[in-house]
């Protein structure tokens, strides 16, 4: 109820961008997901204003589309890191303890899922199966996949990142 | 009571009955409105204003009689 | 006496009622039980006495089948289906408990509470919490798992809002909240964020309650089974140990509320379930806004004193009788009887209404009693009475269920109305079409899953101009319901209208200059009113508060009647009334030209009757109008007034003027809870009661009478008309009343529509919509079924004249005044409370063109002046508004809303005309002139106040 009585709207672009991007396909039916994918393909996330904006655009509440938002892993509320690391959490790879794995490069890097580090260099999202199961357990950064990994060959990983050769 | 007031209130009700295109109708129409509403001191308050009153519309004047 | 009323008929059979009329047998733990088609297996079961254990299921709202506690076994179906999402089917054979089923169920309720904090005993909801039922019901006796690593029970709480708090360690995911929030209030705040083990409900986009579109009705509250989200005054006071049925004392809804008790304390508010007006749902001002009833600026005492310059002086009751009563005989002895005169309350009971009214006409000799409706919904009597035969409303809340198409016209429903609010947005989600015609973009425009077909943006003032271009259309595209019309109405009547309303001067395209509606949009509403299915008309202030309101309310009613509108459910013209009892203010004979049940004093014969009853003899001329006692106190023949329950220095327009009046009074009473603005020019001040300290009724917007009942005792020792019963005393005129009861049965015994009422048939039926008499004994929710009140309906043309109030060079702007959801009317009870964290002051709504013209950013001070006054507001730049008009509201005295409105009012009522003044705004740096002198005139008389307090 605190935006009970809106201001004038002063439109950020973003907001504006994402009404274009709305305009575009809310006729169809079950428009909020493809509008969403729009949105993130366009801005590389999906921008805070999002739920405000495709609420008043779709006749829905802000709640609502957050909901459909953080329900879905896919849509990332910040912007990505230079970098993203996946590990994944599929059942090979934890056979072959990537549960340990996660924790460590947690505590690593210091975030969570889906967190990016206090320096914007990575993001960390878990992915379920990457395809490469013999060699579990897996990781990928950006498009690499890099099996059999520990929490050493990740730092080393990391540093090379830093170095600007991996 | 202030006459000004009850002859803007008098033309007012004239003006919204004004429907009635047949003036001696009408103004049985607005008189018995006041005689309806009005407050006896009203009434003798606006009786007491002059009929050459400019403000009072000519509708009112034929109320004037009727009341 | 408090009279505990409490049918505890209000259990939870776990899903809603089925409608169906068709019924299916089943057999539930080896009973037959019958129940309508489409009901729930749990529904069946609870209507047989049989309780299925539950958690995500609650009546109020559709069965979701999340939680699996519900599960049963059924003859011929594999696995053990969830009973509150089966429905039943004939001959079906139902079992409800086997060790399998309670097998299953342990372990559903085990794994909710290893991620339950186990601190029961010291849980706001110990006592009333579903969870622990459950656990009890299932018998768990054990928890294998443990409080395992990762669970909730470090979340934070949400403090925001301040009258509940959300403690989402205890949530167990049911999406109840969620549900009530979407289906039962319809502002879908709420949602479940993220999924799996990150789950936790969210209020708007993972913000607090308070920053999100949370609205603070309760609703998610009351559905939550934990304590997960509790009231704070159960948090702080723990829970009731008994209850009492009464109803809201705010707006004119009426919803009808549990008070939980603890004592003399209120705990909680908690909607009705059995409630006819507002079935379970609850807005913030009924369900939250009770602490004022306790707060420190209740008057508890009265008091005297001869000139209000003066302290007040504490006194007895009798005393304070006394000076009264003597004051009033010496003015009248020397002014006449016609120099004295009262002011009923719409928000004071039908009882002490009917006593003042009473008072005035038998004690004071005259008829000089008024109504707060006056300055409302007098123009609403005025227009229904001369066309139908009765002024109010036709419908009930229910009919919105059977509307097709809805078209609202200068209300605010969402604000002012929350909880009819609900129900009609409930509606357009079904698909009812709507259109809203109003000068600023209201919210009920545009929802959650719906959208307004239309919005007429018309000009202000020029309501009348547009419901003649709607007949006008309807009559010149032949939509008209010749039938209706023709059985129905009155054909000299109809022919007149006739003739006037088809000359093109009414055509859209000819008053789109006026209104400024496109001639095509309005041409499309009008055929989509007329053609839609069943049409219903829902109305506010914005139609009555002009000086051509009368006309607008016929021409309502004109329109209803060429489209056959009237006489079923789902149809209907229907008036929202702002105070939770102007209806009943108004069917008691508080019109100073009528009787109660609005018969006029001039007609001998229902004078006889009267008199009989109260052994005086009664004048036969009406008495002086609100506005008319302010013209006649300064010319210097209306002197003395009693005002029971009503603010009108700050409620009514041209605040100067009404403070010139009321300085000229030689006795001012004024019979109120606070000190209010009016008190501070009064003479005697007799200490009110909130509605939780008396017996008496309402009456609804829908003509809905129900019990108001006592829940503690008046704090000044006084109901109301216990205080107006020993003022009458005082003058020398008796009246024996033990409980206002025997009230209510003089009411029934003297006006044909209240025949059948009595407390007895209320308690029994726990509401009456009136008229109820031998012919309806279960009241009429839905009126003028077969013909007219007033026998052939009366079609009545309706002339625009455009109002006197006109922007010029000086006042190039039109200034329009509304109401919000959290504050309610003049604020003196909401301002009271924590109501206030949502609206601190009044603001000035303004167009950003017309804001930057004047080089004014939003929160600048901005000087209002009007060719009444001048005050000073805080800007709110907002394109709600059309450029050119501006908007405040007037819920704080010092805001001076009321100084700027004039003394224009309507023509056939003297209703203000509170929504069209036409005003400039400017860009200031202090206070205007009159708020400086409020703000010492405010001062002073506190101080007055409190020394009469010290003193005491
Ligand atoms: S209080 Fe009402 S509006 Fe607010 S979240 Fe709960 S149900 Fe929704
Ligand atoms: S807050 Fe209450 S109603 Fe909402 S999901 Fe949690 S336990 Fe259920
Ligand atoms: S203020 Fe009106 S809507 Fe709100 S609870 Fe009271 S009667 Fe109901
Ligand atoms: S499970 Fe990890 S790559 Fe397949
Ligand atoms: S009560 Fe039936 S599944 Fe929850």
């Amino acid at each position: 109820m605190a935006a009970h009585i809106p201001l004038a709207p002063v439109e950020s672009s973003t907001e504006a961008r994402i009404r274009t991007l709305a305009g575009d396909l809310k006729q169809q039916p079950g428009a909020l997901l493809p509008i969403l994918h729009a949105v993130q393909d366009t801005f590389g996330y999906v921008p805070e204003c999002t739920a405000a904006v495709l609420a008043t655009e779709l006749a829905l509440s802000r709640a609502e589309v957050h909901g459909v938002i953080s329900f879905y892993h896919h849509f990332r509320t910040r912007p990505a890191g230079a970098h993203v690391l996946h590990i994944c959490r599929a059942e090979a790879c934890q056979s072959m303890g990537s549960a340990a794995l996660e924790r460590d490069i947690k505590q690593l890097l210091n975030i969570d899922y889906h967190q990016t580090t206090a320096d914007g260099s990575v993001t960390l999202e878990p992915v379920y199966c990457l395809g490469n199961c013999a060699c579990s357990p897996n990781i990928r950064l950006d498009d690499a996949v890099h099996g059999r990994m520990t929490l050493a060959k990740t730092e080393r990983l990391l540093q090379l990142l830093k170095e600007g050769q991996a | 009571m202030n006459a000004e007031y009850l002859i803007k209130m008098a033309n007012q009700i004239a003006l919204n009955l004004a429907y009635e295109q047949d003036p001696e109708r009408r103004a049985d129409m607005v008189a018995g409105h006041i005689r309806k509403f009005w407050e006896p001191r009203m009434i003798e308050a606006l009786l007491a204003v002059d009929p050459a009153h400019p403000d009072l519309s000519p509708c009112v004047v034929a109320v004037l009689t009727r009341l | 006496m408090i009279g505990y009323f409490d049918p505890k008929t209000d259990r939870d059979l776990g899903t809603p009622a089925s409608l169906s009329t068709s019924l299916i047998t089943l057999e539930i733990d080896g009973e037959q039980v019958q129940v309508p088609e489409g009901t729930s297996v749990m529904r069946a079961a609870a209507l047989a006495g049989i309780n299925i254990p539950k958690l995500c299921a609650t009546d109020s709202l559709k069965s979701f089948g999340s939680c699996r506690v519900c599960l049963v076994e059924i003859e011929g179906r594999r696995g053990y289906p969830a009973s509150c999402t089966t429905p039943v089917s004939e001959g079906m054979v139902v079992r409800t408990e086997s060790p399998r089923i309670n097998k299953l169920r342990k372990n559903v309720m085990e794994l909710y509470i290893s991620d339950h904090p186990l601190d029961c005993l010291t849980c706001p909801s110990n006592g009333n919490c579903e969870l622990q039922d459950m656990v009890g019901v299932v018998g768990l006796r054990e928890v294998r798992y443990g409080l395992s690593v990762s669970n909730h029970l470090h979340l934070p709480k949400d403090t925001s809002n301040p009258y509940f708090t959300f403690d989402p360690s205890k949530c167990i995911l049911c999406s109840r909240c969620v549900r009530a929030c979407e289906e039962t209030q319809g502002t879908f705040a709420l949602t479940i964020n993220s999924r799996g083990f990150d789950s936790k409900i969210s209020a708007g986009a993972n913000e607090s309650f308070m920053d999100s579109e949370c609205v603070s009705c309760g609703a998610c509250v009351q559905a939550c089974p934990t304590a997960t989200l509790s009231e704070n005054t159960v948090i702080e006071f723990g829970q009731a140990e008994h209850s009492v049925i009464t109803t809201c004392a705010y707006c004119g809804v009426g919803c009808s509320f549990k008070a939980e008790m603890k004592g003399n304390q209120v705990v909680n508010m908690v909607p009705y379930k059995d409630g006819k007006a507002n079935r379970g749902h609850a807005c913030v001002k009924g369900r939250f806004a009770f602490g004022y009833a306790t707060h420190q600026d209740r008057i508890t005492q009265p008091m005297i004193r001869d000139r209000i310059d003066q302290p007040w002086r504490t006194v007895s009751w009798d005393e304070a009788f006394q000076f009264a009563a003597s004051r009033i005989r010496q003015i009248q002895a020397q002014y006449g009887t016609n120099s004295v005169g009262a002011i009923t309350s719409s928000r004071c009971t039908n009882e002490e209404t009917y006593l003042v009214q009473k008072l005035v006409r038998a004690a004071f000799g005259n008829n000089n009693v008024d109504t707060c409706a006056r300055v409302c919904h007098s123009p609403t009597g005025y227009g229904l009475k001369m066309t139908l035969g009765e002024s109010a409303g036709t419908q009930d809340f229910d009919s919105v269920e059977h509307t097709d198409v809805v078209m609202v016209i200068g209300a605010n429903p969402t604000d002012a109305h929350p909880v009819f609010g609900s129900r009609l947005k409930k509606r357009l989600r079904q698909g009812a079409r709507l259109i809203v015609v109003d000068p600023r973009q209201i919210d009920l425009l545009k929802g959650p899953h719906y959208q307004a077909d239309h919005h007429l943006q018309l000009r202000p003032g020029t309501n009348v101009a547009f419901i003649n271009a709607m007949a006008h259309t309807i009559i010149s595209e032949g939509l008209e319901h010749s039938d209706f019309i023709a059985q129905r109405c009155d054909q000299a009547a109809y022919q007149q209208w006739l003739s006037f309303i088809s000359d093109s001067r009414h055509s859209p395209e000819a008053t789109e200059a006026i209104t400024g509606i496109p001639a095509t949009e309005l041409r499309a509403a009008a055929r989509l009113y007329a053609q839609g299915g069943n049409s219903a008309i829902y109305y506010g202030l914005g139609v009555t508060e002009h000086s051509q309101g009368s006309t607008m309310v016929t021409g309502i009613a004109n329109l209803a009647m060429l489209t056959g509108n009237f006489g079923r459910p789902g149809v209907g013209v229907n008036p929202l009334r702002g105070q939770n009892n102007v209806q009943g203010s108004c069917d008691m004979g508080s019109f100073p030209h009528e009787l109660p049940g609005y018969r006029h004093v001039s007609d001998s014969s229902v004078r006889q009757l009267f008199e009989q009853a109260w052994q005086v003899s009664l004048a036969d001329q009406p008495g002086l109008r609100i506005p008319n006692m302010f013209e006649a106190a300064i010319a210097g023949s209306f002197k003395a007034l009693y005002c029971q329950g009503e603010d009108i220095a700050q409620s009514d327009p041209n605040t100067q003027h009404v403070e010139a009046a009321l300085g000229s009074l030689e006795c001012l009473i004024v019979q109120d809870i606070f000190l209010n603005e009016t008190a501070k020019y009064a003479h005697v001040l007799l200490p009110g009661a909130t509605f939780l300290e008396k017996n008496g009724t309402f009456t609804n917007a829908e003509r809905r009478i129900a019990r108001v009942r006592k829940a503690m005792p008046p704090l000044a020792g006084k109901e109301d008309w216990q205080v107006t019963q020993g003022l009458a005393a005082a003058l020398g005129y008796t009246m024996t009343y033990q409980h206002p009861s025997e009230i209510m049965d003089e009411i029934a015994r003297l006006t044909p529509s209240f025949q059948g009422v009595s407390y007895a048939r209320l308690d029994e039926l726990g509401s009456i919509q009136w008229p109820c008499n031998d012919e309806h004994p279960l009241g009429t929710p839905v009126m003028h079924e077969d013909s007219f009140t007033i026998g052939q309906g009366q079609f009545i043309p309706t002339e625009f004249v455009p109002t006197e109030e006109r922007v010029n060079g000086r006042y190039p702007l039109l200034l329009t005044t509304g109401r919000i959801l959290s504050q309610y009317n003049v604020g003196a009870q909401t301002r009271r409370t924590a109501n206030v964290a949502w609206h601190a002051e009044d603001v000035l709504e303004l167009h950003p063109h017309d804001a930057e013209e004047r080089g004014i950013n939003d929160g600048d001070w901005v000087g209002i002046s009007s060719r009444a006054g001048q005050t000073v507001l805080r800007a709110r730049v907002s394109s709600r508004m059309q450029p050119g008009v501006v908007y405040t509201t007037f819920h704080h005295p010092f805001s001076g809303a009321n100084v700027i409105t004039t003394d224009n009012s309507d023509w056939a009522t003297n209703c203000p005309e509170y929504k069209v003044t036409a005003v400039q705004a400017e860009k200031v740096t202090e206070i205007s002139k009159w708020q400086e002198r409020f703000r010492h005139l405010d001062s002073y008389q506190r101080q007055l106040l409190s020394e009469s307090q010290a003193e005491a």
